[in-house]
């Protein structure tokens, strides 16, 4: 049952991508994520998805693996592609009774489509590609440099370790308790309401309990070892900037200037949008 | 001794830890009722909102807006546009105001529990009771002020989306409210009052401890 759970996964390879700083990830997926929402014609799309599909090679992750991740979203890209094909007033270019296509609603949904799935698809990348703990170390460096979060960034970015430690073992443990109480006969799956929730309460309190038990424990661990919050806190890996970050700085630049530029491009299109 | 900021982090880490395992998986997170299903996602952050306070319970409910934002982008259902900047329709479009809708009631739903829970307190001198009531008051929070919000800044594209007349969009709203909130509302009350009682025994003995 805890199988299918797909967000956040990371999957390791030797690939540049992945030896990048992983602040360079995470300035350049935000870089990114703002480009989409800047695009405004199909020119844009197609360098931004040329460029994607350049980082999926050269981070060595099987294409299969990053469209996994566009599968919950093919429903929803069709329904809003229809919705919006339909409903957009604009020339008419097919009409079927009351149904009517437009060029404007055609083009709204296939822009849409494009920057969902670039979206997604760049975003997983970064998680792919980046380990966890990398992660939260380039979220905590990249935090301090933003003047509100500066004085919480450590305390954010060790929660952020904590809780990605504790999500497998709080998992292994709801399952043991489920399992326990089905031994003695617990009944998860029928009755009305106050049933159900009834039988959720000998899961949550064990699981609570254990939660705030384990905290004691790690509390009293951490203090062990003299942690005593972020102030003049060394670390044992530094993050430092090398020679492929100031590549794909430079990459990043010419994504920027390419996609910017895209939106005065007035190369004649394919038909829809021409 | 024990440092209080080391355990209050950890304490924090760990109901976040909770949160997100709630909102990943689907057993633990949805208790399904044949046509609907109710969320118990908000329970842990109501939870929270009663043993840690009224800053933290603000925090965790921030994170289960930002769970909510996550889920709704990268799993989305017909009517996720409401809740993630990321998707249009026609012409509206998911934007700012999406982010408000995930956000603002959900920090809600970790700070108004603890109030309602301290006023409940002095007035009557049951633990279990006030502690429903408040879990009733905490999901209620969350209902009324997504469906109201999404009512006034998406009413035309919501109905869009569920295909109907904008006149009869409130009755819908209503309807939800009444299908999905109120049986929400029942089993955060059922919940929290068990868990957070159980909880507030430990933490006064552990602190009695130490």
């Amino acid at each position: 049952m805890f199988k299918d759970i797909t967000i956040g996964q990371f999957y390791p390879t030797d690939s540049v991508i992945h030896r990048l700083d992983p602040r360079t990830k995470i300035i350049f997926t935000l870089v990114y994520i703002i480009l989409l929402f800047v695009i405004n014609n199909l020119w844009g799309y197609l360098f931004a998805t040329a460029f994607l599909v350049f980082v999926v090679i050269a981070s060595k992750i099987p294409v299969s693996y990053v469209l996994r991740g566009l599968k919950a979203l093919v429903f929803i890209i069709l329904l809003t592609m229809i919705l919006n094909m339909f409903m957009t007033p604009g020339t008419v270019i097919a009409q079927w009774g009351f149904i009517q296509i437009t060029i404007e609603g055609l083009r709204v949904s296939i822009y849409m489509a494009f920057r969902l799935i670039l979206l997604v698809a760049g975003t997983s990348i970064m998680t792919l590609a980046t380990s966890p703990i990398d992660l939260t170390d380039g979220m905590e460096s990249c935090m301090k440099v933003v003047p509100l979060l500066k004085r919480v960034a450590h305390e954010l970015a060790m929660m952020m370790s904590i809780a990605l430690r504790f999500i497998p073992t709080l998992m292994e443990e709801t399952d043991k308790i489920m399992k326990a109480q089905k031994a003695r006969g617990a009944d998860f799956e029928t009755g009305n309401l106050i049933a159900r929730a009834k039988a959720l309460i000998p899961i949550l309190v064990p699981l609570f309990v254990s939660a705030f038990r384990r905290a004691d424990e790690l509390a009293t661990a951490m203090e062990a070892r003299c942690y005593r919050g972020g102030e003049n806190r060394t670390r044992m890996n530094q993050l430092q900037f090398e020679k492929r970050d100031a590549v794909s700085f430079v990459g990043m630049s010419v994504l920027t200037a390419l996609l910017i530029g895209s939106r005065y491009l007035t190369w004649p299109m394919p038909f829809p949008f021409g | 001794m024990k440092n209080s900021k080391t355990s209050d982090l950890v304490q924090l880490s760990l109901f976040v830890a909770i949160i997100v395992l709630m909102a990943v998986t689907p057993f633990l997170g949805y208790i399904p009722l044949g046509i609907t299903r109710a969320t118990i996602i908000h329970v842990p952050v109501i939870i929270g909102s009663i043993i840690l306070g009224p800053k933290k319970g603000g925090f965790l409910g921030f994170v289960f807006g930002l769970t909510s934002l996550l889920t709704n982008t990268f799993n989305p259902t017909v009517t996720s546009f409401v809740f993630s900047p990321f998707y249009s329709l026609g012409n509206y479009s998911g934007n700012f105001l999406s982010l408000v809708i995930c956000f603002v009631p959900r920090i809600l739903v970790g700070i108004v529990p603890y109030y309602v829970y301290r006023a409940l307190k002095k007035k009557v001198n049951s633990d279990a009771l006030s502690l429903t009531i408040a879990g009733v008051c905490g999901s209620m929070t969350n209902t009324l002020l997504v469906m109201n919000m999404i009512y006034l800044f998406f009413g035309t594209s919501y109905a869009a989306a569920k295909n109907v007349e904008m006149n009869a969009l409130y009755g819908i709203i209503l309807g939800v409210i009444g299908i999905n909130g109120v049986p929400e509302a029942i089993v955060a009350g059922v919940l929290t009052a068990a868990v957070a009682k159980v909880l507030l025994k430990y933490q006064k003995r552990t602190v009695a401890v130490s």
